[in-house]
């Protein structure tokens, strides 16, 4: 897959990609100025993000407490809770469910978390047929890719791309491009698939520890069936997912819908606290719940680094960060994209295999304006930029802190402190280079692709202030 | 108030745009402010500090305490140089013995169009020919030092210009200091989206109150040889407001 | 399976947390409308979200039945007991009265093939984000709003409440969460093509809210 591609080629692959611009571009345009009609009041909306960001510190500064009280309250409600502290961990939990319910038809509910742990790819391996259902993720899957946006995972995608996968997989319907039609053929395909499965795997929005509740945000009812229709009903969570009280609940949806697709309310909100009970008809016989911590835990011990863990997963960010949209997600080459993944992924990753990705952010701060839970996200990929390169205390809980320092980078630094913390030195080299200013070079690496090269003047400000008679002490 | 200033020309215009820094100067001097220019003065520390070299760019901020003893008003034309210092000093310096004498340096920093709006209620008279202009923001007036308006406010006072808005105005320009030489192309791609929607206006010229910014979108209208100039704001006004220019 | 969980936990709690950091969570604000405000708003959202909306006093229920269900060409309908009882008696051979009284499984190939609509009550619904509120129970189980094509919601204009909150807070479901609890906004619907929205993708195509007075 396109991982093994460097950033780079990945880069050079997003840009070359006209197409791809142009669908990314659109798409963008349009969810910004949805969240944007969602909040019309600027004083609203900020009191909503204080809440839901004070709710979101809240559940995580009792963390271990809250985690405690969920587990017993789920296990009371008859849902078994498996904790896991690794991707593989979960992925052998999770077989070792299906195994023994003997499952072999899996549908699966659209989950990020999910992605993390490459569940699809593990149950392949171990020839169990697991079945994306969240039409996106249906049509990413068909076409054999990855989500390229944590939201709309098939954003990439154009009508007529959609279409041709579609019919290559499905022949027994006619070809068609009218949107209508292909989802009510995938409806009819689904429904089946709902009813033979032996199992559906969800991931979490929020887990209440109050009462031992899980809720799923969704629009299409596919998460509905998958957690329903099945006998058996297994659920993925990260740890941060947990939240105190029901009544945390209400302020986290609002912001969330508004904030990740322009939508005042989702079609469905899920709140699952039981499976089926004895006198009840239908609903899973049996639930499972997988705590997986997969690095929060070490990024919870960061106290720098802490607040990526109040992320909620909107996609606000992604959508309004300019260097996504020219690039869309496949690029990253993660499963979180833009300012969240470059956040997140190297955290969680390492910074041997991840840290470049901190290179893809202007340092703009459109993320920190939107999101809903008020992430300082350029502040903490800031912090992490310098992790790659001279970072010291966060080697404890990240893998590979300093290791892309590199050497003529960090010379060119050394010169300059030299020269910008020695006024003299700097007085020195900055008459030189206005008295040579005509032959300043004409190009610098990519710069002079886009751009003329910036003259310096023949005289600097320094010099111009002295001659108008500016005092200078 | 005391009608004395410190000027913090920052480095881009120390170098790059000396006149939009010495428009700057004069503007205050206009209204009646002893503008002091201390020669010690290099850079903010922020290319170094955006780069991930925090120890390089502390060395080099800790550099500047010592050109602005005065406990008066330190004035940047720069949104990201003022919002550097403003807002990231403090991460810089935590845990260093100076630490309390960056905060002073720290809390006496304005930005140069905030200092005229919010600090001189500045009045300004337009003696120049009618033009239209587009204004950019740069990320850091908007985002980080919320005073986005304030150019807008000072260029509404001349009456013979137009302000024409671009698409997609908040956008990044694609600089982002060392970003523009490391991430090169997908810089490229976003200064050359940026310069469609500022051509789209027909205006004459684009006005921003960052000179990263100005580098970078004007350098790319220099390249297409596109019909639009591209200012400082603190030099637009003085063109435009001093009787003798 | 165990120490994992211990991993886990023994790290969360070396962090020392900082009590002092704790932020009130401010309440949300009210918006004190009055009940037919309350019906205005929630018909205009559910609207908004292609969900049809239909004001009747309660007594007028088996006749809209017995008017609209024909014309919409639903042949059967799926319902629980309580409202079976109550409009058994009264609906028109034109329309088959459904039960769900068996468990799913046994269930399943006509629920999925054969039923056209579904009728259900609902605990309340919520104004302002135009849902209608519904807690699945034996008797009402939690697919029968979910797979038939059409789902008729039975709202008694008591119950709706202006927000969210307000809802879970008088109903008290912090003391006893049912099974499931859902909010409904409208049909099922997708974006997911182009963001060109297209309705009925995996629920019900019609979601229809019939806001019962007295």
């Amino acid at each position: 897959m396109s991982q093994v591609k460097s950033l780079e080629n990945r880069v050079d692959e997003a840009l070359g990609n006209e197409q791809l611009q142009t669908n990314f571009r659109s798409a963008m345009d349009y969810l910004i100025e949805k969240r944007s009609d969602q909040f019309p009041d600027k004083d609203d909306l900020n009191n909503l993000r204080n809440t839901s960001s004070s709710i979101r510190s809240n559940s995580l500064s009792k963390l271990p407490e809250l985690l405690i009280m969920l587990e017993e309250n789920l296990e009371n409600n008859n849902i078994k809770v498996h904790w896991a502290e690794t991707d593989i961990e979960a992925n052998n939990t999770i077989y070792q469910i299906l195994k023994e319910a003997n499952a072999k038809k899996v549908v699966k509910g659209k989950s990020m978390v999910t992605e993390e742990i490459e569940l699809n790819e593990f149950l392949d391996s171990k020839n169990i047929e697991i079945l994306e259902t969240d039409l996106g993720e249906f049509l990413v899957q068909l076409a054999n890719e990855k989500p390229s946006h944590i939201v709309m995972p098939a954003i990439h995608k154009s009508r007529k791309e959609i279409s041709k996968v579609f019919s290559e997989h499905f022949p027994e319907f006619p070809y068609t491009e009218d949107v209508d039609l292909i989802t009510q053929q995938a409806r009819k395909i689904l429904r089946d698939r709902f009813r033979e499965a032996d199992a559906g795997i969800s991931g979490v929005n929020f887990a209440v520890a109050e009462t031992g509740s899980l809720c799923l945000v969704e629009n299409e009812g596919n998460g509905r069936m998958c957690t329903t229709v099945p006998p058996l009903h297994i659920a993925v969570a990260g740890i941060e997912k947990v939240v105190e009280n029901l009544s945390d609940v209400p302020p986290l949806l609002d912001i969330l819908t508004k904030s990740a697709t322009g939508q005042e309310i989702t079609t469905y909100f899920n709140m699952i606290s039981s499976p089926r009970k004895n006198d009840e008809k239908d609903g899973p016989m049996v639930m499972h719940v997988i705590l997986l911590d997969n690095g929060r835990s070490k990024i919870y011990q960061n106290t720098e680094m802490q607040e990526t863990l109040k992320c909620i997963r909107c996609g606000s960010c992604i959508n309004h960060c300019p260097v996504y949209t020219q690039l869309g997600g496949h690029a990253y080459g993660t499963v979180y994209p833009g300012p969240i993944g470059i956040t997140l992924e190297p955290q969680q990753k390492g910074i041997s295999e991840l840290g470049d990705l901190t290179s893809l952010c202007t340092m703009c701060g459109a993320c920190a304006e939107v999101c809903p839970v008020q992430i300082p996200l350029p502040k903490l990929i800031n912090r992490l930029r310098s992790e790659t390169v001279e970072g010291d205390y966060m080697s404890q809980f990240i893998e590979g802190v300093g290791s892309q320092r590199k050497s003529i980078e960090s010379i060119v630094w050394q010169i300059w402190k030299h020269i910008y913390s020695h006024p003299t030195l700097y007085s020195i080299c900055s008459k030189t280079i206005t008295k040579l200013s005509s032959f300043s070079p004409k190009k610098f690496g990519g710069w002079s692709n886009y751009r003329v090269m910036p003259k310096p003047s023949n005289t600097s400000l320094k010099e111009l202030a002295k001659q108008a008679g500016f005092k200078n002490e | 108030m005391s009608n004395e200033v410190y000027f913090l020309g920052t480095c881009i215009v120390d170098l790059f745009y000396p006149n939009a820094g010495l428009a700057g100067m004069q503007i205050l001097q206009r209204e009646g402010i002893e503008v002091i220019y201390p020669s010690g003065q290099t850079c903010c520390g922020q290319p170094a500090f955006n780069s991930g070299y925090r120890k390089e760019a502390l060395k080099v901020a800790r550099a500047q305490m010592k050109c602005f003893p005065k406990n008066i008003p330190i004035i940047v034309p720069s949104g990201s140089c003022a919002g550097m210092i403003k807002f990231h000093w403090r991460d810089l310096f935590k845990g260093e013995s100076d630490f309390e004498a960056a905060i002073l340096v720290v809390e006496r920093v304005f930005e140069f169009t905030e200092f005229l709006v919010d600090k001189l209620e500045i009045k300004l008279t337009d003696l120049g020919e009618p033009t239209q202009i587009a204004i950019h923001t740069s990320c850091s007036s908007r985002n980080e030092m919320k005073i986005e308006d304030k150019i807008q406010q000072l260029v509404s006072q001349l009456s013979e210009v137009e302000i024409l808005e671009q698409e997609r105005k908040s956008e990044c320009c694609g600089f982002g200091g060392t970003f523009a030489v490391k991430q090169a192309d997908i810089s490229g791609s976003m200064v050359q989206d940026k310069t469609n929607t500022l051509l789209a206006t027909n205006a004459s010229c684009v006005i921003s109150q960052e000179c990263g910014c100005l580098m970078n979108i004007g350098g790319a209208l220099e390249k297409q040889n596109a019909p639009m100039k591209s200012q400082h704001i603190a030099q637009f006004l003085w063109e435009r407001t001093n009787e003798s220019g | 399976m165990n120490k994992s969980k211990n991993i886990i936990l023994e790290r969360l709690k070396s962090k020392i947390h900082d009590t002092s950091h704790r932020e009130n969570i401010p309440l949300m604000a009210m918006h004190g409308w009055t009940k037919s405000e309350m019906i205005q708003m929630l018909s205009k959202k559910l609207q908004l979200s292609k969900a049809e909306v239909f004001s009747m006093p309660n007594k007028e229920l088996i006749n809209w039945l017995n008017d609209e269900l024909p014309k919409r060409k639903i042949k059967n309908i799926l319902s629980g007991e309580q409202i079976a009882n109550e409009i058994a008696q009264s609906l028109t051979s034109k329309t088959e009265l459904i039960r769900y009284d068996n468990s799913y499984e046994s269930f399943s190939e006509s629920l999925f093939n054969e039923i056209d609509a579904s009728i259900t009550k609902s605990v309340g619904a919520i104004a302002d984000s135009g849902s209608v509120v519904l807690q699945p129970t034996t008797d009402e189980p939690r697919l029968m709003s979910l797979v038939p094509n059409t789902h008729i919601v039975l709202v008694d204009e008591e119950s709706i409440y202006e927000t969210f909150g307000q809802i879970m807070l008088d109903q008290n479901w912090s003391i006893n969460m049912p099974s499931n609890t859902l909010l409904i906004s409208g049909p099922s619907k997708t974006a997911d093509i182009e963001q060109v929205l297209a309705y009925g993708v995996h629920g019900p195509k019609e979601l229809i809210v019939l806001i019962l007075t007295s």
